[in-house]
């Protein structure tokens, strides 16, 4: 694109109309001069001059046809050839002022039409960003391409050369415009646009900041009451079993004792994991999570999951479909090993005894599909992505846990470039995926 | 009888290792430092130490390579969760096992004892039993619950250093150097494919192996059975 504006009209005559008028006086006279040997010989001179006059960009064309006009005329009603010369100059002189007057204007007609489109083009793209960075880059290419040399966008110092400048507020960057006062006005209205784009950014960011300091408290409230209630609740049973044993009423009940203590064991190991998935999920909240992740057999972590396991799902068995060879995945064994943990530990809570669990994984080219299926109450279609907030927990009556887990897996899964989500079963009960990339993704900033 | 050196810095937690130790018999001793864990060792007759990496002076890390440059004492580190780098660090550093917090009595005490019998195992012994398992290293036989194994030399070599270090883990990098050599470090898929096809032979599922365990993100162990069948 030019730097220059974007005029682009016809090529300005540098002449002036004295050339064509030359040319048409020239016309005039030689048909006046055939007149009388031929009408088609002055005909055709007119018509010759005619075309070359046009295929010069002089606008005497028309004018010439206005000759032959009146030589057609001069013909049927015969006049004085001096008088029709007169006539045929006269016009002339008038139509090429008027033509030159008109072209005069066109240039301005067309930098008019050119600003307009500049200013629509400015608008458009400031309305389609969202931060002010990006707004002044919209302005500053814009500005370039408009105005080229003649203006400047600078912080601080003002280099010389630049005649009129103009300050944004709050902030520090100063446009300035060299001496050319037809800019002035087209630079004005831009910088009126950009102003308003600007202030119109600045308020959205106010309203997220809003957002997200309220979404915090909402959160910090939420993690208070988890930790109140909780927390404390397995600390009832380990502290009474813990005091019952130093009583000596229970010295000689060992069944009795026996049956608190592996109460307070499950106790503790249920408050162990309550904390577990509180750090686990500030560490999501902050960005602070560390995936350390290696090609590893999915296998593995199922196995070492299951074991894990073993005590809450006595009596309550786990099928499985996996094919017997699997590919390496890259992940952290450890994180993946919590995400199938959790899934399990919901199907385990939130299914009767002795409902079927399955653990089901497919591969595909670029990743590895993991499901884990119940037949349990499953979740209703506006539950289906409110499970995934923290503390969210079902309408069931309270179940055991901090409703943190599939909050977690999600935050898990996502920094290992995996997707999850979860879906009712016909015949009832829920089925949630988790998918793995085979490729090494890299890690995505939360 | 063994006297164990216990170091951590919380007085609890030193307070409850010292009740397990000593209800199984141990003598003990403890440091709440790395500096005094050092001073200790240098002190007195110690034949092994549970070692906390989290101290507040310098950390169990460096405390586990000091002492292994005078001393060859079973080391068992104990960290939080979620340091399973830490872990494998020291453990390439010399340390012979570690444990995760909270740790139950049992866990503490199996690891404590598979790590104490690394220091006395008399050379005469090369015939393994575990629950169903049998291997004579020397003779080159293994059954497997009655049912005799064949075993590649490879499997072999790996067979050893699983024996060599019964009941304690192995890290990754430690296995891949001691049955491939220092080049092949970084090679899990190798090592995972050996591990596997050893399964398939000596465990009753191998889907489910009781042998050859995996320790996740740290490395593989053999346990330790009583002879009887589990």
């Amino acid at each position: 694109m030019q730097a220059r504006g974007t005029v682009i009209g016809r090529r300005k005559s540098t002449w002036g109309p004295w050339p064509a008028a030359a040319l048409a006086a020239i016309a005039i006279a030689l048909a006046a001069t055939f007149r009388h040997y031929s009408v088609t010989a002055s005909l055709l001179c007119l018509l010759a001059v005619s075309v070359v006059a046009q295929a010069l960009g002089l606008r005497v064309g028309l004018l010439v046809m206005a000759g032959c006009a009146l030589l057609l005329n001069e013909l049927i009603f015969p006049l004085n050839p001096y008088l029709v010369a007169s006539i045929s100059t006269s016009a002339f002189v008038l139509v090429s002022s008027t033509f030159c007057l008109l072209q005069g204007r066109l240039p301005a007609a067309q930098r008019g039409e050119s600003r307009a489109l500049a200013l629509v083009r400015l608008s458009q793209q400031l309305s389609q960003t969202s931060l002010e960075a990006e707004a002044w880059d919209v302005l500053s290419r814009h500005l370039q391409t408009e105005f080229g040399e003649h203006v400047i966008v600078k912080e601080g110092d003002r280099p010389s050369g630049f005649s009129h400048w103009y300050r944004f507020p709050e902030g520090k960057a100063q446009v300035g415009l060299r001496k050319a006062p037809e800019e002035e006005q087209l630079l004005e209205a831009f910088l009126l646009h950009s102003l308003q784009a600007i202030g119109r950014l600045r308020l959205a960011q106010q309203v997220r900041q809003a957002e997200i300091t309220q979404a915090r408290e909402k959160l910090y409230q939420a993690l208070l009451d988890s930790i109140s209630h909780d927390l404390r609740i397995p600390l009832v049973s380990i502290t009474g079993a813990l005091s019952a044993l130093l009583d000596e009423n229970f010295s000689n009940e060992p069944d009795a004792r026996r049956d608190l203590l592996e109460n307070a064991l499950l106790e503790a190991d249920q408050l162990r994991r309550l904390v577990d998935n509180l750090l686990q999920m500030t560490r999501l909240e902050a960005g602070a999570l560390r995936v350390a992740k290696k090609p590893y057999d999915l296998w593995e972590v199922v196995t070492v999951v299951l074991d894990a396991l073993a005590p809450q799902f006595v009596g309550r068995a786990v099928e499985l479909e996996i094919p017997d060879e699997l590919p390496l995945v890259p992940q952290d064994p450890i994180l993946i090993g919590q995400v199938l943990r959790n899934l399990l530990d919901n199907a385990l809570k939130y299914s009767p005894a002795g409902s079927e669990i399955r653990l089901e994984i497919r591969t595909f080219d670029d990743r590895i599909e993991v499901s884990v299926l119940d037949r349990g109450r499953g979740v209703t279609a506006e539950e289906e992505r409110q499970v995934f907030e923290k503390f969210f927990r079902g309408q069931e009556p309270r179940v055991h846990g901090s409703g943190l887990g599939l909050s977690i897996c999600e935050g898990l899964v996502a920094a290992h470039g995996g997707t999850i989500d979860l879906s009712p079963r016909v015949g009832g009960g829920l089925k949630v995926t988790f998918s793995l990339p085979l490729q090494e993704q890299p890690c995505p900033k939360s | 009888m063994p006297k164990i050196l216990i170091v951590d810095d919380e007085p609890s937690v030193r307070r409850f290792i010292r009740g397990c130790l000593q209800v199984a018999g141990f003598e003990t001793s403890e440091a709440g430092s790395g500096h005094e864990a050092l001073e200790a060792l240098r002190r007195e007759q110690l034949h092994c130490m549970v070692l906390d990496l989290g101290l507040p002076d310098i950390d169990g890390l460096e405390v586990t390579r000091r002492l292994r440059s005078w001393s060859s004492i079973p080391i068992v580190v104990v960290s939080l969760r979620d340091s399973e780098e830490e872990i494998v660090e020291a453990l390439d550093a010399g340390a012979d096992d570690y444990l995760v917090k909270p740790v139950g009595v049992k866990e503490l005490l199996a690891r404590l004892r598979a790590a104490l019998r690394r220091s006395d195992t008399p050379s005469g012994e090369t015939v393994f039993h575990s629950a169903g398992l049998t291997i004579d290293l020397a003779g080159r036989e293994a059954t497997s619950y009655g049912k005799p194994i064949s075993l590649t030399p490879t499997e072999w070599d790996l067979v050893k250093v699983f024996l060599q270090n019964a009941g304690r883990v192995l890290t990754h990098a430690q296995l891949l150097e001691r049955v491939w050599g220092p080049q092949y470090l970084e090679d899990l898929q190798l090592l995972r494919v050996n591990v596997s096809n050893l399964r398939r032979k000596l465990e009753p599922d191998s889907k489910r192996p009781i042998h050859i365990v995996t320790e996740l993100a740290v490395g593989y162990r053999l346990r330790v059975y009583d002879p009887e069948p589990v």
